[in-house]
């Protein structure tokens, strides 16, 4: 149950409570009022009843007494039992009240029987007579008569037959004595009109009391209900702010944690106060993860340079390890190459003795060769005078040739004219009808003098042409043989010059030899030496390779360490990232 | 002209060639081949005339066949030559890219234009003549000139 539901069932339950209780008390006292009234109001006309039995009974009486004395005074006491129904005859006549019904009568002490009373049947009957009991089983005439002679006058109450009504209605009764008689002389009225009066006024009362209830109830009703719409308003408001802070109590812990939010504050009260320090709480908190959430980008970018870092020195210092085992079987090769040297040197020492013998004779050799190729430097060069002589005719027979052409462009041209000269012939006949005939057959033969003569001629072009195509290539191919001989002239002089360089060479060598055969020995002692430091070298060599393999770990070490911190930072990146502060 | 005489007979072309095309006219309407070719332009002519020349104390008009025949203007080279032909006793010059010769036609031989040859060379033909291997347009020399 929420503190909104709460605080409504609180509230309802306290007016309802309230309300109830009000109704209640008011109620109650409204009647108990009413019935203090009720009774004040019967008490007073029960007292107003009295007064007026009284009167009337005191005036019965004093009726009685004046009759009384007026009769003495007269002096017909005599016949006192005339004057005594004469009395009673006159008291029986004074009816009085609504409808003259009510009425006096008149108890005898004496005889203990009725005196005088409307029913006939009555009168002289004895008081302990079975018809003068009341519903209760009393017999009340006793009662009356046993007072009044004990007080001389009073009120009776009990209950006798109406007129007009079923029951026997409760009945009010004042005796006095007429003592000179022994007389009881007595009035009543009945009850059951101020009963009436007074059961009406109790239905009044309570009819107001149950409307006044009603009214209240209401009036308490309406003021409830406001009250509750007051306070389920005012419920809602608080739940509604609790609500969102608790939305953004949950949204935190639960991750979503959307720190951008802000409690809206719609009211001034404590709520609002603590809202107000819970948004500056959630700004601080906001402003706190941003910077965390900086840092742990930093962390986060620095970790992963450190992780960049580490995997440099790790791949230098592999590349370190590879490169020193590279040195290391470098090193190895060396030393075995430098044995290898020292056995290939004593072998070239027993060479060198070999290439002595063989220089000597080479030299003899290069005297022959000398020889020889002076005596094809000359040979080549008359060649190549032979050769410029045969082009030089060569190119005269084209100049002859080309003479020969000019000859036969000449003819063409003489046998074209020739062929116009014939056509106009020709054209020269045919106008001269019948009489050129003859000139035509002449200008014909002429025309076809000239076409064989074209004809002619063009095959003697036609073939000067391919001499002169001929000669050309012979010129060329004898200035290829002239370069060649000159190429070959050349190579021979170079021989020569060569072999002039090798004999003088040769000595050098002789004496080369030797040297080298001492320098071989030189090297040899120091190759020796050279093959102990290399063994050092390796030997050092493997200790560097251990070192850095122990850094290539190291490296490995700081690359994990980096590692863990990528993740840690990557971790506190989700983490705070979970929080959504923009 | 000559298409009046009777099929036996033999006609006498003259024939040359304009653009490697072989062409015809009658002999009889030919005065010479002239192989000189000096000419004097004349102002305002027509796009046809290249000049006048001097021939023997004549003066003759010089036209470029091909123009007239709608082709393009010729151009001189060394077979050049121009054919000086009568049209009603007055001397034209044609020039012509190259000479052919005399051949002796039978008149059966030769046939009119086909019908199809509306062309300006085909206004100008009078008949075409089937020597063996190929055929050579004779050309009208009076409505060349007109």
């Amino acid at each position: 149950m929420n503190i909104k539901t709460k605080l409504i069932l609180l509230v309802i339950a306290g007016v309802v409570t309230l309300g109830a209780a009000t109704i209640r008390i008011t109620a109650s006292l409204l009647e108990k009022e009413g019935l203090a009234e009720i009774k004040n109001i019967r008490s007073l006309l029960i007292d107003q009843r009295q007064i007026m039995l009284e009167n009337l009974v005191d005036n019965a009486v004093r009726i009685i007494e004046l009759k009384y004395t007026e009769a003495q005074n007269e002096g017909r006491s005599g016949n006192e039992a005339d004057v005594k129904e004469k009395i009673a005859l006159t008291i029986d006549a004074m009816r009085y009240g609504e409808n003259k019904k009510d009425y006096f009568y008149i108890l005898c002490m004496d005889t203990q029987t009725v005196r005088m009373h409307p029913k006939k049947e009555f009168i002289g009957k004895k008081i302990t007579s079975d018809e003068f009991r009341d519903p209760d089983g009393e017999l009340f005439l006793v009662k009356q008569m046993d007072a009044a002679r004990d007080n001389k006058q009073g009120f009776d109450y009990y209950r006798w037959e109406k007129l007009g009504f079923d029951e026997p209605v409760s009945k009010m009764t004042f005796y006095k004595v007429f003592k000179e008689w022994n007389w009881v002389v007595a009035t009543g009225v009945y009850m059951d009109d101020i009963e009436a009066m007074t059961e009406r006024n109790r239905e009044n009362i309570e009819a107001g009391v149950s409307r006044m209830t009603l009214m209240l109830s209401l009036l308490t009703m309406g003021v409830c209900s406001a009250i509750i719409i007051i306070a389920v308003f005012v419920a809602q408001r608080i739940g509604k702010t609790l609500k969102e802070a608790g939305v953004m109590f949950r949204d935190i812990s639960e991750g979503e944690a959307d720190l951008t939010q802000r409690l809206e504050i719609h009211s001034k009260d404590e709520i609002a106060d603590m809202a107000h320090s819970f948004n500056i709480f959630i700004g601080k908190l906001q402003q706190m993860i941003q910077e965390i959430a900086e840092k742990a980008d930093t962390l986060n970018s620095a970790s992963e340079e450190m992780t960049e870092l580490s995997r440099h020195f790790s791949s230098g210092a592999d590349y370190m390890l590879m490169k020193s085992n590279t040195v290391a079987a470098a090193t190895e090769e060396l030393s075995s190459g430098v044995e290898s040297i020292a056995e290939a040197m004593s072998h070239a020492s027993s060479n060198i003795n070999t290439v002595v013998t063989s220089t000597e004779e080479m030299a003899v050799t290069v005297t022959d060769i000398a020889e020889q190729s002076e005596k094809a430097r000359r040979i080549t060069g008359r060649a190549v005078e032979k050769a410029m002589g045969a082009s030089e005719r060569v190119q005269e027979f084209g100049e002859a040739a080309k003479d020969i052409e000019k000859v036969t462009e000449t003819i063409i041209e003489i046998s074209d004219q020739t062929k116009l000269l014939a056509l106009n012939a020709t054209i020269e006949a045919a106008r001269a009808g019948e009489a050129g005939k003859g000139f035509a057959v002449v200008a014909n033969e002429i025309k076809e003098l000239a076409r064989n003569t074209a004809l002619a001629s063009q095959d003697i072009r036609k073939r000067i042409e391919g001499i002169l195509n001929s000669i050309r290539g012979a010129v060329a191919e004898i200035i290829q043989i002239t370069d060649v001989i000159n190429e070959i002239s050349d190579i021979v002089s170079v021989i020569a010059a060569a072999v002039d360089q090798q004999s003088v060479n040769n000595k050098d060598a002789a004496k080369s030899v030797s040297d080298i055969s001492m320098g071989i020995r030189d090297v040899n002692q120091n190759l020796n030496q050279s093959s102990t430091v290399f063994a050092e070298i390796a030997r050092d060599i493997g200790e560097v390779n251990e070192m850095i393999s122990n850094v290539s770990k190291t490296g490995a070490h700081i690359d994990a360490g980096a590692e863990t911190l990528s993740e840690t930072a990557e971790s506190l990146r989700s983490l705070v990232f979970k929080f959504k502060v923009k | 002209m000559n298409e009046t005489k009777t099929n036996s007979e033999l006609i006498e072309i003259c024939t040359f060639y304009l653009r490697n095309q072989i062409y015809g006219v009658n002999i009889q309407n030919v005065r010479e081949i002239n192989k000189n070719q000096v000419y004097t332009k004349t102002p305002r002519a027509p796009e046809f005339v290249l000049g006048v020349m001097n021939l023997r104390g004549r003066i003759v008009t010089v036209i470029d066949l091909a123009v007239k025949l709608g082709l393009s203007p010729s151009r001189t080279t060394s077979e050049t030559r121009i054919l000086i032909v009568d049209s009603h006793n007055e001397y034209v010059g044609l020039l012509i890219d190259r000479i052919g010769d005399v051949v002796s036609a039978p008149g059966a031989d030769i046939d009119p234009p086909p019908a199809n040859l509306d062309d300006v060379a085909g206004a100008m033909t009078v008949g075409v003549y089937k020597s063996p291997g190929l055929l050579i347009n004779i050309l009208d020399i009076d409505r060349v000139v007109e």
